[in-house]
């Protein structure tokens, strides 16, 4: 009886013990699928950027081994130069074409986005919902399916080969994002603060641009790099509607570069390294902006 | 729109203010902001099928009080958004110093409001708050530095100018709100529930500045809340809400002592009117008040008003103790009622009295006494009294039933 007793209880405490370790190999397993995906995250986002700067300051020598590198074992800066010295390849002049269109296109998308969200947010007409949802709908729209209807409304416009063709589409293509970005921020802006800005004598425009718009510049500058970023990296409507080479963008231009010339890959990489850096670089500066609390001490309770 | 105003506030000046006359003269502020008269005329709001305001009719005077209050839900804050411009109008008008301004919007009226929550500007310092409302004024810089100064002054907040709302204490933000309303010296004020984020002690600290404050700057003020005991001290008239309507306007004392309703009754004073259903205890047939020691005391109130009463109130206050010698306890009233013996509830020892809970038949009754001999400490039955001068009758509708010549 004693021995049976016994038994039981070593098999319980062995039952116990093995059930702890399982758990305790169970959260090791679980450390490690975590780290394997940030592992795997970090690897397909970033290795492709690494191999592209790698490629930029690698001579043309060391691209086309047998047997390349991740290391470059000697760095240049040679690609770069040729990018800026070359007469066949303006990549100064696409550089500065994107950062027009992509410029203009993210301040106007800015502000049509923050009037038109405002409205959804805050005024009560009739069809506000339905455009609000229309809205969410033209977003989910690929560029590819309507950009021979597209096409065919720009010829008509007369705007084939022009930056007002990009404005116009891009302007409407960044919109569903831009809006619906600020209405969901403006959502939670307490209306109390522009019902006071109206009483302290202050008209419904004024009260946008004087309290709604310093109130949600963190929101304003994330918008504002998405909107820039989408229009900056648009290939699509670029490729369908511009024609002469001083107006192409950098897509088009360092793809142009891969179809024209062959054996570039060190400038086509240099090129677009150049593509990425100032999207990049925004980011790191205007993130200071993006800090979130911009209402704290406003209302109560 | 602003010049005019200030044409019919200077002409305003001449005519009589009989309500700032019978204030105590203040230090010589009074006149120089001034306000102007509201008038709401069946003023009405519906959200979709259901009436929020239902046909309000108030006329405010110049520099006066009003003190919009109710139950949550009654349409007050509505009625002052709708004076505020900050919602539409279904029905009927609001004017401001004579001018229909319905169909004005919120900027166009001269009037500022103070908010529950304050909505301060939280990207601007308090300067910039109280300057905010200022820049739509004609005020030269220098003449708002002036002006922004001479506030803070008054609310003491000049130590706070630099600083940002999120820096505040709710006490502080709260004035630098009010700073911000009567910085440009509207022709109106509105206040929405000012003091309900202010914890109890403040609240009634600030609830008297508000007033001396109010009545030096003597600007016609509006001023919304739910709590009775504010609205009584703050007030120098209360309009009382429900359900959509002004049910009465009257002056604190007036309204507390002569409610009209016994919505009103139950409303005001705390702890509120006892009202009891009179169709409970013995048949009162034949008799006509006077019972005998040892009846029930709702009966017996029952049966001192008339027959055609629903509902019998009387305050807690009119309600007194009778000690063992069966003397009332206290400053008895001068028509006191038979004694009625109670069983005591509780007793709610409150500082500066004592809330007795009564038990009866038709349900509590408090009590308020400002003292309880130490015979009846401990009592669970005690003998208590009414003053017969004091029952309130409601008929089955809740209206006031009044006494006649002599009695009900």
């Amino acid at each position: 009886m004693i021995s049976f007793v016994a038994s039981v209880a070593r098999e319980s405490v062995t039952g116990l013990r093995l059930l702890r370790r399982q758990v305790r190999s169970d959260t090791r397993l679980r450390r490690a699928g975590f780290y394997a995906s940030l592992g795997l995250t970090l690897l397909v986002s970033l290795f492709p950027f690494y191999v592209m700067f790698a490629t930029s300051i690698t001579t043309d020598d060391a691209i086309y081994v047998n047997n390349p590198s991740l290391l470059p074992r000697e760095v240049t800066l040679s690609q770069y130069a040729v990018l800026f010295s070359s007469e066949t390849f303006a990549f100064t002049t696409y550089f500065v074409n994107s950062a027009i269109v992509a410029t203009v296109t993210a301040t106007f998308s800015l502000f049509v986005g923050v009037i038109g969200a405002y409205s959804f947010t805050r005024l009560s007409y009739p069809g506000n919902t339905l455009i609000r949802r229309g809205v969410v709908v033209v977003y989910m729209l690929s560029a590819i399916t309507v950009v021979v209807p597209l096409f065919q409304l720009i010829a008509r416009l007369g705007l084939v080969d022009t930056r007002l063709s990009l404005f116009i589409t891009y302007t409407v293509s960044t919109l569903p994002l831009t809006l619906y970005m600020l209405w969901n921020y403006f959502e939670s802006l307490p209306v109390a603060i522009e019902e006071a800005a109206m009483l302290d004598g202050y008209s419904r425009v004024e009260t946008i641009f004087r309290v709604v718009v310093p109130l949600s510049l963190p929101v304003l500058v994330a918008t504002f790099l998405f909107a820039f970023k989408i229009a900056w990296n648009e290939y699509i409507f670029a490729s369908v509607f511009l024609k002469s080479q001083a107006k192409l963008t950098l897509p088009i231009g360092i793809e142009q570069m891969n179809a024209d010339f062959s054996n570039v890959w060190g400038q086509i990489m240099a090129a677009s390294f150049l593509t990425t850096l100032p999207i990049v670089v925004m980011f790191l500066y205007l993130e200071k902006y993006m800090v979130e609390g911009l209402t704290a001490g406003a209302v109560e309770g | 729109m602003q010049e005019q105003d200030r044409d019919t506030r200077s002409s305003a000046d001449g005519t009589e203010r009989p309500h700032r006359d019978d204030r105590t003269p203040t230090d010589g502020v009074v006149g120089e902001a001034g306000g102007e008269t509201v008038e709401l005329s069946s003023l009405s709001k519906r959200f979709g099928d259901e009436e929020a305001v239902d046909g309000v009719s108030l006329s405010i005077s110049e520099g006066e009080l009003l003190v919009l209050l109710g139950p949550s839900g009654c349409g007050k804050t509505t009625t002052l958004r709708m004076i505020a411009g900050l919602e539409s109008v279904s029905g009927g008008s609001v004017a401001i110093g004579g001018v229909d301004v319905s169909e004005h919007p919120p900027q166009d009226r001269d009037v500022a409001m103070v908010f529950q929550n304050y909505a301060l500007y939280p990207h601007k310092t308090v300067r910039e708050n109280i300057r905010f409302p200022l820049r739509k004024t004609d005020l030269s810089k220098a003449e708002q530095r002036e002006r922004i100064e001479s506030t803070a002054a008054l609310l003491d907040i000049a130590d706070l100018l630099d600083k940002e709302p999120a820096a505040l204490s709710g006490g502080q933000r709260q004035r630098v709100a009010i700073g911000r309303a009567i910085g440009r010296e509207p022709s109106v004020l509105l206040m929405d529930e000012p003091l309900s984020n202010l914890d109890a002690k403040l609240r009634v600290r600030t609830r008297s500045e508000l007033r001396s404050l109010q009545q030096r700057l003597g600007i016609t003020t509006v001023y919304v809340t739910h709590d009775q005991e504010e609205a009584m001290s703050i007030a120098d008239r209360i309009a009382i809400m429900n359900d959509g309507r002004v049910e009465q306007v009257g002056t604190p004392e007036e309204v507390y002592e002569d409610p009209t309703s016994a919505f009103i009754a139950g409303f005001l004073g705390d702890p509120s009117m006892n009202l009891l259903p009179t169709s409970v205890g013995p048949s009162r047939d034949g008799d006509t008040g006077g019972t005998e020691r040892g009846d029930e005391l709702a009966a017996g109130l029952a049966a001192a008003v008339p027959d055609d009463a629903a509902r019998v109130g009387v305050r807690p206050e009119d309600l007194f103790l009778v000690d063992g010698s069966g003397s009332v306890v206290g400053d008895g009233p001068a028509n006191v009622s038979d004694v009625y013996d109670c069983d005591v509830h509780v007793v709610e020892p409150i500082g500066r009295a004592y809330e007795l809970t009564l038990s009866t038949a038709a349900g509590p009754v408090v009590l308020r006494a400002r003292t309880v001999p130490d015979e009846l400490r401990g009592r669970d039955r005690v003998g208590v009294v009414y003053d017969r001068d004091s029952l309130y009758a409601f008929d089955a509708d809740g209206g006031r039933l009044r006494r006649g010549g002599n009695g009900w």
